[in-house]
């Protein structure tokens, strides 16, 4: 109840500033067009790449723009912040969890953010209907539901143990960064993984960060045939990322200095 | 007061490792490589105890350790050695009944929803401490009658003075009935009259709930008036445990003779009596020794004319000006 609290005064603060919210909504159409130009540029004339139509490409960004606001967000900055300078200090004292209450506030922005954002993929979706032959499969809905929430659990440990770094390293946006761009090129935002070099996709298979956003867009594009598989390997990858998490917090918070008062 | 111990401390160290780097551009390219470390020690084999109710003042210069220890003895910092024991808890191990007894108020540091009226930010406290409804009413009733802070309680925290902000920190902090209020500097940027009724504020908590405070300020008017006890530490070490009083009587060798002349007095004439403190020429205040003040009370009613005398105590501001200056 208490991060719910947390997470509806997120949502209050982000009313009280409402210049930002037409921000959110230019935003929320330049990514996904972009990059649906980016690759019909590349397309040409020719009908796929690697499988994937115009209308693949226009699916699949739409989908991982709205995506990346149910399970992704870059709250380990904020965490970091908090030990840089001081402020889990009053956290600390309390029985209260930083990382789940930094994640609960952030779902507020995200939230606001991805309410904006709809009517301009809606937008989007309109301009590009005449790509698009994709239709909802009713029974792959448990499918992407769980993939979708099993995904942002292992997106939010990483993001929290990326946080708790600071104890060490201070300042962690190198880290938040690093993340960013591993998940780009190993997580499938920036190109579906399928169109990467068969030793990248031998790679991504190991780490994590495809788990996160590309396998539920695949399981939604109806690309997987198999998608318990993919639920089985997130239930590892969150496993060994939680016990990671706990071990890093226990080290970083012996280690803490208490910044400030 | 009664004897129950809150707070055991015994031996308790706390040390960091500090990065060293010399000045420059050339000393930074070289600490990419090559950096060194000093051992700096905060907190030095410190050991102490607190009784239920007592109000204890943390004194000390700037790095002396006071706001490490009250961080060790609140679970944020985990000690480098010795032993501690708040509550009967080991605060590190932050357990949540433990958590549940004790608060922290920070002059410096907001707890409060910036954006969001204080409201909004008891509500959370309310939600986190899992006070019941009746309960959470009536105390936030109490504390905004005593602090009188209604008029800004549907203000945005960032909209209100220091004072409000201060205020409404402490109502924050004792919505779950504290068993042991931490103070740090609570009175830092505050008006006098705003001070004032933070120090009436704390006494009468003790008063009423036997609350336990701890408290560090620069302040010595703070420290009079809230505590009954000090602990003075100097570079990580406790250099005087007890009474202001004891204090005063054993680090002071002088007392104050505060006089108000009829006439100009020269100051060399006052030096013969004392060390003069103070002087303008038809007020003065000289330093005089303890023992035998009285003599040079009546020297000095003697040999001039006088409009006022008193006799004053040592201030314990000048006791720790004159202790930490050495």
């Amino acid at each position: 109840m208490k991060y719910f609290r947390t997470f509806l005064f997120a949502l209050q603060t982000e009313m009280q500033y409402r210049a930002n919210l037409v921000m959110w909504f230019v935003v929320g159409a330049i990514g996904p067009l972009t990059m649906v130009m980016v690759w019909f540029a590349i397309l040409g004339e020719r009908s796929d790449i690697g499988g994937y139509t115009k209308g693949d490409f226009v699916i699949y960004y739409l989908f991982m723009t709205f995506g990346w606001y149910l399970v992704g967000g870059e709250f380990s900055r904020q965490i970091g912040h908090a030990i840089r300078n001081g402020e889990i200090n009053k956290t600390l004292l309390k029985p209260y969890s930083i990382v789940i209450g930094e994640w609960a506030s952030e779902q507020a922005w995200k939230l606001t953010s991805m309410l904006v954002s709809l009517p301009a993929l809606a937008l989007v979706l309109y301009l590009m209907r005449g790509y698009i032959d994709w239709s909802f499969v009713p029974g792959q809905a448990i499918w992407i539901a769980m993939s979708l929430f099993f995904g942002a659990i292992i997106f939010a440990l990483i993001q929290a143990t990326i946080g708790i770094l600071a104890f060490w390293v201070t300042e962690i946006w190198p880290f938040a960064e690093m993340m960013d761009v591993t998940l780009h090129l190993f997580g499938g935002m920036l190109a579906p993984i399928a169109l990467l070099p068969q030793a990248v996709q031998r790679v991504t298979v190991w780490l994590p960060f495809r788990y996160i956003f590309f396998e539920p867009i695949n399981i939604i594009l109806g690309n997987q045939s198999d998608p318990m598989s993919v639920i089985y390997k997130q239930g590892i990858f969150i496993v060994v990322l939680y016990l990671l998490h706990v071990v890093v917090w226990k080290a970083g918070i012996r280690r803490y200095e208490g910044i400030g008062g | 007061m009664s004897d129950n111990l809150v707070i055991e401390v015994n031996n308790l160290s706390k040390q960091f490792s500090v990065a060293e780097k010399a000045e420059g551009f050339g000393a930074s390219v070289k600490s990419l490589f090559n950096r060194k470390y000093k051992i700096v020690k905060a907190v030095d084999k410190i050991s102490f105890n607190i009784s239920e109710g007592e109000m204890v003042g943390f004194l000390g210069p700037n790095g002396a350790g006071k706001t490490t220890t009250l961080k060790m003895l609140t679970g944020i910092l985990y000690p480098s050695g010795g032993e501690v024991k708040v509550l009967g808890y080991t605060p590190t191990d932050r357990i949540e009944a433990f958590q549940k007894q004790i608060s922290m108020v920070m002059g410096q540091k907001n707890q409060l929803w910036w954006d969001l009226p204080p409201t909004d930010g008891f509500l959370m406290n309310k939600e986190i401490y899992q006070i019941p409804s009746l309960e959470y009413k009536a105390t936030l009733a109490e504390l905004v009658e005593i602090l009188d802070i209604r008029d800004v309680l549907s203000t945005p925290v960032r909209k209100m003075s220091l004072g409000q902000r201060m205020k409404c920190e402490l109502i924050a902090s004792l919505l779950h009935k504290p068993k042991l209020l931490f103070l740090d500097e609570p009175t830092i940027g505050l008006d006098v009259a705003t001070q004032k009724r933070v120090r009436e504020f704390l006494r009468r908590i003790n008063r009423e709930y036997n609350t336990t405070i701890i408290l560090t300020s620069h302040n010595m008017e703070d420290v009079q008036a809230v505590c009954d006890r000090i602990i003075m530490v100097d570079h990580g070490h406790k250099v005087y445990d007890g009474s202001i009083a004891n204090l005063i009587s054993s680090y002071a060798t002088d007392k104050y003779l505060q006089v108000d002349f009829e006439k100009e007095v020269p100051k060399k004439e006052l030096q013969k009596i004392g060390r003069v403190v103070e002087y303008d020429g038809w007020k003065a205040v000289i330093a005089v020794p303890r023992k035998g003040h009285a003599k040079k009370a009546a020297e000095l009613l003697t040999k001039f004319e006088i409009d006022n005398l008193d006799i004053q105590e040592v201030k314990l501001e000048d006791i720790m000006l004159k202790h930490f200056s050495k």
